[in-house]
């Protein structure tokens, strides 16, 4: 036991001092709770966002009727000439809207008179601006289309056979499930983070700075050196999860939620108790994959695609509708996002899931341990060290 | 005392050993000589017990290595061909990490840091990260850290590659006072002028084979030469039509 503290503290201490890698370890960690609070800041704030719609028109002479309607519906109108590009034209409006001279003309005799609606699409508040004014434009068009049957002799309602109510009955909760797994998903990724750094100095930085050598020809064993290594990726696995967490927890306490409509009921202690033991899976993963790998580059590419497995079980469920069952719930990541998830929509936790979710993964982080350790003392090792 | 004892390795189709066997006495500097990929540090490496030969073994102190290779390990100090050190660490930090593995921690660990810090002169360098060290510095540091537990059996796999001149002239001290203190000695080289000056006896090894074993008179002698690089060609040579 001693011999595999040695290890420990030695490789804790050549690892903290190497500040930089330290730091992007953490970084993670860190600026992923002030990342995520920017971003529901941000959504609240657009949702929030009240303020009447700015549009420029070009033509506004041709269509007083229309303009008039508009400015009563709350759109704060522009009155732009015909000049220059439809850019300068747009300025600081929302939308651009282009009544042409035949408007006039077209209107008066019935005809199906144009328009034309400038919108950039990328800007995503401008885009669901125009959402606003077509529908805007479609009930001033049905006022008129009213109105011209009424005079020709026919009621409107005999042009409509149906008339189809819809109503939104999944959203809050579906948006809710989705926004939950997306945060969630974070959290999976905080270990892989952490530890990767450590992971990677304390085995394929060993083989490149060539003292594996001298190590070996020590009287320890490989179990005892990977134990060492192996904690040393967990200690980093571990805080880098805990910040991420109280980090993360007190940021969706801080945001405005309510405006958003979301409710997540989350608690650190279940998350922790979730986390805690896939970060020591995460760890000797990390250490085992990394071991194959003759030098730190080739470690970190290796581990970048280790990384990639959680994102891809994140998608899986946030995609598809699927509740894990059985055995298929104890399944590492599937079984943590799942016990996330319930808890943070306000389900029951099972404390056994929990339970069975931890032992499950370190069994398998031994796993990984011991076959570190024998691939540690392969020959094979020695090639390039 | 290390005794090796018909030790082969191959790789595939490929001998890195065929047969070697020799002892190395407590108290002597012993040699392994022979050209580059001749064998030596497949020998040096299934002596430390990193490479498991596919016949034969090697024995530290009566332990024989594939037995129980952890114990045979904690009398031998091992200087491997590449000092591989860790930049960020002290010179004096490798030492007490080293000494942990032979159950020396704290202020033992220091101690015996301190003594070895004294007895190779580097205090000067002793509190400083390895980065940026040269050569000497290095090679002191790896050499200090296999000396810190003072293991009675020393292994260095051409210590002298690279080195200046008066790093050479302190290691080639330090290797006799070693041996003045009773200690078994081990190294490998290609270099026949320190190996004359240095070997109290020479196992001469070409193609994976011990062609000679004898002190550097004994091999001038059977091989007829005045010198022993000529003793070398002469004596591997022989080896080399009988193949």
């Amino acid at each position: 036991m001693r011999k595999i503290l040695n290890v420990f503290k030695k490789e804790r201490m050549d690892f903290t001092r190497d500040r930089r890698t330290v730091f992007s370890s953490l970084a993670f960690a860190l600026f992923g709770p002030l990342v995520m609070v920017l971003a529901l800041n941000y959504g609240a704030e657009k949702a929030a966002d009240k303020s009447p719609m700015q549009l420029a028109v070009v033509g506004q002479e041709y269509a007083p009727n229309l303009v008039r309607y508009l400015s009563g519906e709350g759109v704060l109108v522009h009155t732009r000439n015909d000049e220059g590009t439809l850019e300068s034209q747009i300025g600081d409006a929302h939308v651009l809207l282009v009544i042409p001279p035949e408007f006039t003309e077209k209107f008066s005799e019935a005809m199906p008179a144009t328009l034309r609606m400038f919108v950039d699409r990328t800007n995503q508040t401008n885009s669901s601006r125009s959402y606003e004014l077509t529908e805007l434009i479609r009930q001033y068009s049905m006022q008129v289309q009213d109105m011209r049957l009424l005079a020709n002799g026919i009621p409107s309602l005999l042009i409509t056979p149906i008339a189809l109510q819809t109503g939104n009955i999944g959203t809050a909760g579906g948006m809710e499930k989705q926004f939950a797994t997306m945060m969630l998903y974070f959290f999976l990724f905080a270990p892989f983070f952490s530890s990767l750094g450590a992971a990677i100095d304390t085995t394929a930085g060993e083989r490149e700075r060539k003292s594996l050598q001298p190590l070996l020809a020590q009287p320890v064993s490989t179990r005892e050196l990977i134990l060492g290594k192996w904690m040393v990726a967990v200690l980093f696995g571990v805080v880098g999860t805990t910040i991420s967490v109280v980090g993360g927890v007190y940021a969706f306490e801080a945001a405005p939620l309510d405006v958003l409509g979301i409710k997540l009921n989350l608690d650190v202690l279940t998350m922790l108790g979730n986390l805690l033991p896939y970060a020591l899976l995460v760890a000797a993963l990390q250490v085992l994959v990394a071991l194959n790998a003759k030098s730190y580059k080739e470690a970190n590419t290796q581990l970048q695609i280790l990384t990639f497995v959680p994102a891809m079980v994140g998608m899986f469920f946030m995609i598809s509708d699927k509740t894990p069952e059985g055995l298929f719930a104890l399944i590492p990541i599937v079984g943590q996002l799942h016990v996330m998830q319930e808890s943070a929509l306000g389900g029951a936790v099972s404390l056994l899931a929990i339970i069975l979710n931890g032992l499950v993964a370190v069994v398998i982080a031994m796993l990984c341990v011991e076959v570190a350790a024998r691939k540690l003392g392969s020959e094979q090792m020695l090639k390039a060290a | 005392m290390i005794e090796v004892q018909n030790i082969e390795k191959t790789y595939g189709d490929v001998y890195a050993a065929r047969d070697v066997s020799f002892s190395a006495r407590d108290g002597e500097i012993t040699t392994l000589l022979g050209a580059n990929g001749s064998g030596k540090t497949t020998t040096l490496r299934c002596i430390a017990g990193l490479i498991k030969p596919t016949k034969g073994d090697a024995k530290i102190d009566g332990i024989a290595v594939s037995q129980d290779p952890i114990k045979a390990r904690e009398q031998l100090g091992f200087v491997a061909d590449e000092f591989g050190l860790y930049g960020r660490m002290t010179a004096r930090e490798h030492l007490t990490y080293f000494a942990g593995f032979h159950n020396l921690f704290g202020s033992e660990a220091e101690a015996a840091a301190e003594k070895t810090i004294q007895i190779l002169h580097m205090e000067e360098i002793a509190d400083r990260r390895t980065e940026g060290f040269s050569l000497g510095e290095r090679a002191k540091v790896a050499l200090a850290r296999a000396l810190v537990y003072s293991p009675s059996n020393i292994i260095l796999d051409e210590p002298t590659r690279g080195l200046d001149v008066m790093s050479i002239r302190l290691l080639r001290e330090l290797l006799r006072e070693l041996r003045s203190d009773g200690r078994t000695i081990l190294f490998s080289s290609h270099i026949m002028a320190e190996v004359e000056d240095l070997a109290d006896r020479v196992v001469m090894i070409t193609d994976g084979c011990v062609v000679a074993d004898g002190t550097p008179d004994e091999l001038k002698q059977k091989a007829n030469s005045h010198n022993l690089e000529e003793a070398f060609v002469t004596l591997t040579s022989v080896q080399g039509r009988a193949a």
